[in-house]
């Protein structure tokens, strides 16, 4: 028989040994838990709470003055099947207008309107530079998950600028609800495998209708593994090819658009794929742990590509919540490297290509500015992301230190075509 | 951005709250989960707490893990029960049996447990967090005690010295 003390000793016992590791951090989960309890509340009573309640959230405006009622700007924005449901309006007289945003972890999007004829405007945020001269908020720049901070339109005086926040009762097509969705059709690139568990199931099985051959390309979403847990995905009856305990390289947000591993060919006509969550080599049970959440998706890769410097670009890209398709390819081998002119209609991407001397440091120059990320070359090539030009800047590659031998080198211009 | 006094309270006492969830929850993710959950649904509420907010917190905390309802992909939906979890710390002897028989007890005489016997509550207190009668508190504990294996007795002696 047990007394009183005893429980009272095990229960302070079993206290004590509770270490408080995220004390630091607890005020700014509850703040963003509480975020998106108001969003979901906001979505149930209509758009005049929703735009209270979001205004709310917006910690301060830069120069301009807050107007609830916007007059012009549309109710929502589309991208990539995401419907954005407009949020926040700030109006100026100055040829400046910004917000600062407090982080979310879903995207965002800002639009804009001019008060003269004059539509260019620089839209600035983190450290990237977005151009535009569409029409009255007929464009936008998307801003991604996790993003907090200061959003600036610079323009002609008398500048209105829009916030969307994402509007999660409208999906596009696709396996999963929610933010979490796997979307059917990523870039030209067909889904053809797709599952997402119930919360706490540890295993999850994706048959993969992979008649295409090729490169298949996964993507996945983790949430809520504890620590000492591992997952794993791999090939049914074959190799794995992930094995991690870290969920935070998996998007929260459309995991389709964050495609990050690519597994060859052959696949079997009844492949499958699978990802598990184990501890200790173990197999963890369906349940054991009540809140994680797995999804796992396959799409089949892109039969469209253009070679350029011997690299395959694909021939659509999603970038930045839009869609751009390959309008023009620099390429040469040797002195002098490519450049490329931005036209001076539409809105435009560039990405490159540069296989040299290894470990030779290439950097893209735009208008002779060479601010951006300095990336070494090996004898296979390397090559940057996406990077936003505007109409009519001069685009190059430039290697730093003499005597590289530059194998071959591209660029490639993409133009937005959604 | 935060109401205030918010932060200054999740700094003085959310490692004390933890503590009180973990006990309740016998898993520390699920503890810090149910901490957060809790401390949300005050911060929402904020501007409403007369006085200290600490019982305010509690009652929350408490009712939170009696009723807990698991985050879902949209939205919330109901779990009759919390799993039981497998504890591994091979040092507690005799206490881990008694740890064991605690985690089998039903949800709210858990709580009852814990707010008596650790948080030192009274009967009173006790049926006010958990938003019950008196006499109800004393027959969830009466019955908790004896899956404990302890004596249900002793509660009468306790109650009478205080």
């Amino acid at each position: 028989m047990n007394t009183l003390q005893d429980l009272r000793a095990t229960l302070d016992q079993h206290a004590s040994g509770v270490h408080d590791d995220l004390a630091t951090s607890r005020v700014a989960a509850v703040a963003g838990r509480a975020r998106v309890v108001r969003r979901r509340r906001a979505a149930g009573v209509g758009a005049a709470a929703v735009l209270a309640l979001i205004t709310a959230g917006v910690l301060s405006a830069l120069p301009g003055q807050r107007d609830v009622a916007p007059a012009q700007a549309p109710d929502s924005f589309n991208s990539l099947g995401w419907s954005y449901r407009l949020a926040d309006t700030v109006r100026t007289d100055d040829d400046r207008v910004g917000t600062e945003l407090e982080q979310s972890d879903l995207p965002r999007l800002v639009s804009w309107s001019t008060a003269g004829d004059d539509q260019r405007v620089v839209v600035r945020f983190n450290n990237e530079t977005w151009t535009s001269q569409s029409a009255d908020f007929a464009d936008f720049v998307w801003l991604p998950p996790n993003f907090g901070g200061e959003v600036t339109v610079s323009g002609d005086a008398g500048l209105t600028m829009t916030t969307y926040e994402l509007d999660e009762s409208v999906s596009p097509a696709g396996v999963g609800t929610g933010p979490e969705l796997f979307r059917e059709d990523v870039a030209g690139l067909d889904l053809v495998g797709a599952a997402v568990g119930e919360p706490g199931q540890a295993e999850l099985v994706v048959p993969v209708d992979a008649q295409q051959g090729g490169t298949i390309e996964i993507a996945y979403t983790c949430q809520q593994l504890p620590k000492g847990y591992l997952f794993s995905i791999g090939v049914v009856g074959g190799p794995g090819f992930l094995d991690t305990n870290n969920c935070r390289f998996g998007t929260t947000f459309d995991p389709g658009g964050s495609l990050n591993i690519g597994l060859p060919a052959p696949w079997r006509e009844d492949a499958a794929l699978e990802m598990r969550v184990t501890r200790r080599g173990m197999p963890v049970a369906d349940g054991a742990l009540p809140d994680l959440e797995l999804g796992l998706g396959a799409y089949a890769p892109s039969a469209e590509v253009v070679v350029a410097a011997g690299h395959d670009f694909p021939r659509v890209i999603e970038y930045a919540g839009k869609v751009w398709q390959v309008d023009h390819v620099a390429e040469g081998a040797g002195a002098p490297l490519p450049r490329v002119t931005v036209p001076s209609d539409g809105q435009y991407v560039v990405t490159n290509w540069v296989a040299a001397s290894p470990q030779t440091p290439f950097v893209v120059s735009i208008d002779g500015s060479t601010d951006g990320q300095v990336l070494m070359s090996g004898l296979e090539g390397a090559g940057s992301g996406a990077i936003p030009v505007g109409a009519g800047q001069d685009v190059g590659l430039e290697i730093r230190g003499d005597g590289v031998d530059i194998t071959q080198a591209a660029l490639v211009l993409y133009r937005r075509v959604d | 951005m935060h109401s205030p006094g918010f932060e200054e309270f999740v700094a003085a006492r959310s490692s004390s709250l933890l503590r009180t969830a973990f006990l309740l929850t016998r898993d520390h993710a699920l503890a810090e989960d149910l901490l957060q959950t809790a401390l949300t649904k005050a911060y929402l509420t904020w501007s409403r707490v007369d006085g200290s907010p600490e019982p305010y917190v509690r009652k929350i905390l408490v009712n939170t893990y009696a009723s807990w309802w698991r985050r879902k992909w949209n939205g919330e939906r109901p779990t009759e029960e919390l799993p039981e979890r497998q504890h591994d710390d091979a040092k507690l002897g005799e206490s881990g049996d008694l740890w064991d028989a605690l985690g089998r007890l039903p949800r709210r005489q858990r709580a009852v447990v814990v707010l008596r016997y650790f948080e030192d509550v009274t009967a009173a207190q006790t049926a006010d967090l958990l938003g019950i009668s008196v006499g109800t508190v004393k027959s969830q504990t009466s019955k908790a005690l004896a899956k404990l294996r302890i004596d249900p007795s002793l509660v009468d002696d306790e109650e009478g010295t205080r």
